[in-house]
Parts: C-alpha cells; sequence; structure tokens
C-alpha cells in the first residue's frame, strides 16, 4: 500500500483528501507544518507528499525547495486555491499541482498519474 | 599765362575768361575775389608758378609766400587724409552702436550671425564683399551662415539695389527669414562642405591669438579653404567666450574689390568680433537652457506617466492581492464542506432521510463554490487582461528602475538603451510588466556573483521588442530543451525560470519569447509583440 502524507494546515482539508484517498486504497499521514512534514519524512518512507502551496505561516513552496534538495526521490503534487500560483516559477520544480476542488477526481487522477511516473523511472 | 595786361588773373574780377577752374554754379567767385583766392587759387598750379617766377628776383617776398603756399597745400592734404579717416571711424562707429543695440536683446543664434554678418559686410568701413560664420561645438568648426555675393554679376545686382532702395544699416541689420534662407541655400554647398578640427591651423593660431589674422594667398591651410579662396587673401576672425572657450569664426574677404585692411581696421575688427561673441555666447546659453528646459519638461511628463502607471499596477496589485486572500479564505472551507459532503453522499444509503440534507449541503456548497470560481475568473479579467494604448518603454523604464536597485547590491550593472521612436501597442501593463519582470528576475537571479545587463528596446516590421542580455553562466543545454515546459522534473535545478508563463502571456498578446544561451557567455532573451492597435 503506498504512503501519501498531505501537508495542510487546515484539518477539515486533510480530512477530505484523508478519506478520498482512502477510499482509493492508500494508506495516508498528516502533517500541519514544514517541521511535522519533515519529522515524517525521516521517520518512514513516503511514496508521495501532497503539499499545500499556502499553509499559514509557512510558504508549502519553501518546503517544497527544501524537499527537492533533501528528499529528490520523493514526488510532490503541489494542490493551491488559486491558479495563479504557477506564476511562482518555484512551483514548476514539483510533480504535478492540482488547484483545489471538492470534486476529487482530479486528485486521484494526478496521484495516480505521478506514482505511476516515479514507478516507471525508478 | 595768369597774366592779363598788367594784372594777374588772381586780381580781375566779373571777367570769366580768366579762370578756367570756376565751374557751374560757382559764378559768383568770379566777382568775390577774396573767397576765389580761398577756394581756387590757394590750389591752382598757375599761381604756385607766377609765384616761382617772382621768387627769383632777389630779396622777393614771393620766395616766402611760395614757401607759405607749399606748406599751406601739404597741411591741406593731411587733413583731407584725416578727414577721410575721420569718416570712416565715424561710420565704423555708428555700425558698432547699431550693431550693439541690435544685438542687445536677440537670444537667437540665427540672428546673431545674421547680423554680425551684416554688419562686417555693409558700408564702406569694412565693407567686405563677402563673409562665412562656422560654429564649433568645441571639437568641429562647422559652416552655419554666408552672407553675399558669389560673382561679380551678382555683387552689381545685390549693392544696386542697396543703393536703390536707399536701404540704411539700421533696415539692413533687421533680421529676414527670408534673406537667411536664400543666402544659406545660396552657400550650401561650401557651409556643407566646410568642417574643420579645431586644433587644425589657421585656426588653432586665431584661437590662440585670440585676433583675427589675414591669411594670404601663398600661407598653408586646408585644402577646401585654399579651392574657394583661391588666389585672394582672407581675414579669419575668431568669436570666443568670455571664458575663451572657441565658439566659432567668421572669414571675410574682398574677392571683387580686392581692398586691403589697414591696421586700424584690423583692431576694429575684433572689436565687432568681441560684440558679435557676447551675444553669440549668450544666444548658444540660451538655446542650451532652452533644450535643458525641454528635456526636463519631457522628464516631468515622463515621471506623470510612470506615476499614474505605478499607481495603475498598485492598485491592480493590491485587489489582486485581496482577490488571493478571500479566495483562499473562502475556498478551503468550501471545498472541506462540498468534498465531506460528497464522502458522506457516498457512503450512506440513499434511502436514509439524511441523505436528502446532505445532498442540498453538497449542491449548496458546489455552488457556492462555483460562484468563487467565476467571481476569480471576473476580477481577474477585469484587472488583469484590460488593454490599453501604451509605450513599451515606459513599461521597461519602470522595471529597470526597480530592479537596478536591487542588481547594484549583487554587484550587477544595468544598461538601458530606448528606441526613441518607438510605436505603441495595444496590451496589458500589468502582465507585460509581470513577464518582463520574470525574465529580469530570472537574469539577475542567475548573476548572485554580479554582471551586467543590457536592455534594449526596439521597433522593426510592425513589432517592438526588448532584448534582455546577461553575463550569467548561461543555461545547461538539458534545461534548455525543457525550458518552456512547466513542470519539468530535473530536480536538480537550483531554481527554475518563470519563462513559461511569460511565454503563455506574451503568446496570448500574438508575440513570443525566445532564448538563446552561451555557457558561461550569458543569455540572450528576446520579448517581441506584434504593434496592434484597438479594435
Amino acid at each position: 500500500m503506498k504512503r501519501i502524507l498531505v501537508v495542510d494546515d487546515e484539518p477539515n482539508i486533510r480530512l477530505l483528501y484523508r478519506e478520498i484517498l482512502n477510499e482509493d486504497g492508500y494508506e495516508v499521514l498528516e502533517a500541519e507544518s514544514s517541521t511535522e512534514t519533515f519529522q515524517t519524512l525521516n521517520r518512514e518512507p513516503i511514496d508521495l507528499v501532497i503539499l499545500d502551496i499556502k499553509l499559514r505561516s509557512e510558504s508549502g513552496l519553501d518546503i517544497l525547495q527544501r524537499m527537492i534538495r533533501e528528499y529528490p526521490n520523493t514526488p510532490v503534487v503541489l494542490c493551491s486555491a488559486y491558479s495563479s500560483f504557477q506564476d511562482d516559477y518555484k512551483s514548476w520544480l514539483a510533480d504535478s499541482y492540482i488547484i483545489k476542488s471538492s470534486d476529487p477526481e482530479e486528485l486521484l487522477r494526478e496521484v495516480r498519474n505521478v506514482l505511476q511516473k516515479r514507478g516507471n523511472t525508478e | 599765362m595768369a597774366q592779363f595786361g598788367d594784372k594777374y588773373c588772381w586780381m580781375i574780377t566779373g571777367d570769366p575768361s580768366v579762370c578756367p577752374y570756376i565751374g557751374q554754379g560757382e559764378e559768383h567767385l568770379f566777382d568775390d575775389l577774396e573767397l576765389r583766392i580761398r577756394e581756387k587759387c590757394l590750389s591752382c598750379d598757375e599761381l604756385r608758378n607766377d609765384l616761382g617766377l617772382y621768387a627769383s628776383e632777389k630779396d622777393s617776398v614771393f620766395g616766402v609766400l611760395s614757401l607759405i603756399l607749399d606748406e599751406l597745400r601739404k597741411r591741406e592734404q593731411k587733413l583731407k587724409i584725416y578727414g577721410k579717416s575721420l569718416e570712416i571711424k565715424e561710420e565704423m562707429f555708428d555700425i558698432l552702436v547699431h550693431l550693439s543695440t541690435s544685438l542687445k536683446l536677440v537670444l537667437d543664434v540665427e540672428k546673431i550671425i545674421y547680423k554680425g554678418l551684416v554688419a562686417f559686410t555693409v558700408g564702406s568701413s569694412f565693407g567686405f564683399n563677402r563673409a562665412i560664420a562656422m560654429l564649433s561645438d568645441g571639437k568641429r568648426l562647422s559652416g552655419y551662415f554666408a552672407l553675399g555675393p558669389r560673382d561679380y554679376q551678382e555683387a552689381l545686382s545685390i549693392w544696386g539695389e542697396i543703393t536703390d532702395k536707399k536701404l540704411g544699416l539700421k533696415e539692413l541689420l533687421v533680421f529676414s527669414p527670408q534673406v537667411f534662407q536664400k543666402e544659406g541655400e545660396k552657400f550650401r554647398d561650401i557651409l556643407k562642405a566646410m568642417d574643420f578640427d579645431i586644433n587644425e591651423n589657421p585656426f588653432r593660431n586665431v584661437f590662440k591669438l585670440e585676433s583675427n589674422i589675414r591669411v594670404a594667398p601663398e600661407d598653408q591651410v586646408p585644402g577646401l579653404l585654399r579651392d574657394f579662396y583661391g588666389e585672394i587673401p582672407f581675414w579669419i576672425v575668431p568669436l570666443v567666450s568670455h571664458l575663451r572657450r572657441p565658439l566659432g569664426v567668421i572669414i571675410l574677404d574682398n574677392f571683387l574689390t580686392r581692398k586691403e585692411l589697414s591696421q586700424e581696421e584690423s583692431k576694429a575688427l575684433d572689436i565687432f568680433a568681441t560684440e558679435i561673441s557676447l551675444a553669440l555666447e549668450r544666444g548658444l546659453s540660451y538655446e542650451e537652457l532652452e533644450e535643458k528646459v525641454e528635456t526636463l519638461e519631457e522628464a516631468n511628463v515622463k515621471l506623470k506617466e510612470h506615476q499614474e502607471l505605478i499607481t495603475k499596477l498598485r492598485a491592480e496589485a493590491s485587489i489582486g492581492d485581496l482577490v488571493f486572500q478571500l479566495t483562499h479564505s473562502f475556498k478551503n472551507p468550501i471545498i472541506a464542506i462540498a468534498g465531506l459532503a460528497r464522502v458522506m453522499n457516498k457512503r450512506i444509503s440513499p434511502d436514509l432521510p439524511i441523505s436528502r440534507h446532505i445532498n442540498a449541503i453538497l449542491e449548496e456548497s458546489i455552488k457556492l463554490e462555483n460562484t468563487l470560481k467565476s467571481f476569480v475568473n471576473l476580477t481577474k479579467t477585469k484587472f488583469f487582461m484590460d488593454k490599453s494604448q501604451l509605450n513599451i518603454n515606459n513599461v521597461v523604464e519602470l522595471i529597470y528602475q526597480e530592479k537596478e536597485k536591487t542588481g547594484r547590491r549583487q554587484g550587477i550593472t544595468f544598461h538601458l538603451t530606448l528606441s526613441e521612436k518607438i510605436p505603441q501597442i495595444y496590451a496589458n501593463d500589468y502582465q507585460l510588466y509581470t513577464c518582463l519582470e520574470n525574465l529580469i528576475n530570472n537574469s539577475i537571479e542567475a548573476m548572485s556573483e554580479g554582471g551586467e545587463i543590457d536592455i534594449e528596446t526596439r521597433s522593426q516590421n510592425g513589432s517592438v521588442s526588448v532584448e534582455i542580455r546577461d553575463t550569467g553562466p548561461g543555461i545547461p543545454e538539458e534545461v534548455m530543451k525543457n525550458l518552456f515546459t512547466p513542470f519539468f522534473t530535473t530536480k536538480s535545478v537550483g531554481s527554475g525560470l518563470g519563462l513559461y508563463t511569460s511565454k503563455e502571456i506574451i503568446e496570448k498578446m500574438g508575440g513570443d519569447i525566445s532564448v538563446s544561451c552561451n555557457r558561461d557567455k550569458g543569455c540572450k532573451v528576446i520579448l517581441t509583440l506584434p504593434v496592434t492597435v484597438k479594435e
């Protein structure tokens, strides 16, 4: 079973993602901050990270950059409430991105795609 | 023989036959003996002969009289010469006074030179046949204006006209745009050809002496001057500022009358030149001042345009920020509600009464989600899609001003070259600003150790372009391939490039962004946009 870490500071969004992903057969771990994210990544193997671009007091992009340095093999799906986040070139370093929606389809599709791509290359 | 019987001619009154020197209108001299002696006899050679005859007689008083008469004649001759010289000086003084008065309030360089040349060519004092003025930019002397006939035929007609119309000094000194244009046209070939190094002789010499010089046909001068003046001498008069800065020269000649200059006239030439120099210096300073004022005014207009643009961009940015915040704080809760409602809806049996309630929550929250989405799109269109006629130079200059400061701290020198006549384009200034800022940011980020960034605007064949060149490390080949692909997975790249978004925006405007890089020699990014007008 693939393990996905959901990084978002909104507990209800984490709950939503957990429900959606569990239903599709993934194991879900949660983190609400940069500290928690890297603690989890240090502690156990993670197959994919879903990362909110804007946490309350931190930038998801900073977490992304650190991840690229420290965990270059862990794919990241960025998610954001707004579409303009692509303007920031740093966001392009993620493996994929989604715009937050109540419809789970896009999220599930991107997670499958990224995992498949990574699985093929590894 | 002046002897009539026992009388001499100077003793006989009332007889017209005694003196052939009395002309028409002087008949009264036949009767007025005393006046006749004063006016005619004193210069009459026959009287001198008669006196000479008697002078040979021993102890005659006529010997003394002969001497007195000779002396008297010499003095008269001198007096005539003095008189003529005085007349010339008076005329010169008159011209100088008129010139000085006429130049007093003039600031226009054309007028000053015109009046100066008229003063040198008018009247019988200097009355030079021709005058040519050259002005200096500090390094070169270039033909500016010339006055006078080009050949004998023309001289006759010009001088005839001045006499016929009884044109006085005052009238001649009044600036005439027609004459200025006509004369300038007449001498156009020579004025255009005249271009000398200020340090070339004889000019170097003239400015060193600060006094006019006469150039003889055998003197060494630049070929052009020798070709023009041939075998006639000419005078070069320097025009210098009060700080001894060369302002120009006036070249004078008498190619038709071949008149030479006396020492006194030569001195007067310099006095005239001083008068013209003073006015010229004032005129040139005024011109310079006017140019500066104009530049300042232009800068002011530009500043105002910039300020307006800044205000607009700031307003848009702050509205953008607001929308951003609002979307974020609304969207998360709505998504959580709608998403969880979906989950619940899926999990409970549709037969349960609560299913209807959950459905309602789901439907309403999806409605909210959609409303929010269209609101975001609307504001985006409103603020970030609105187009207007704009000058790309303004946008570039604005970014330059912003980025130059950031760059300087990093040891980056900016060079800005703006095309002067660039057509306006119809575009969204905020988008354009964002794109260009993105591109320049890339260059800045690529040069953490400092370097140079050249920004240049151009216009050609119905399009305008902005070229950004940096001296950064360039882009590795493998990255180059993926430059315009969003989210490429080369994670080894320390920082990406904001090219994708910029390219997308510019392509939507009908333009293009091209990138070419040389490893270790930096990158060149060219943003091109078509010149379009509002439909």
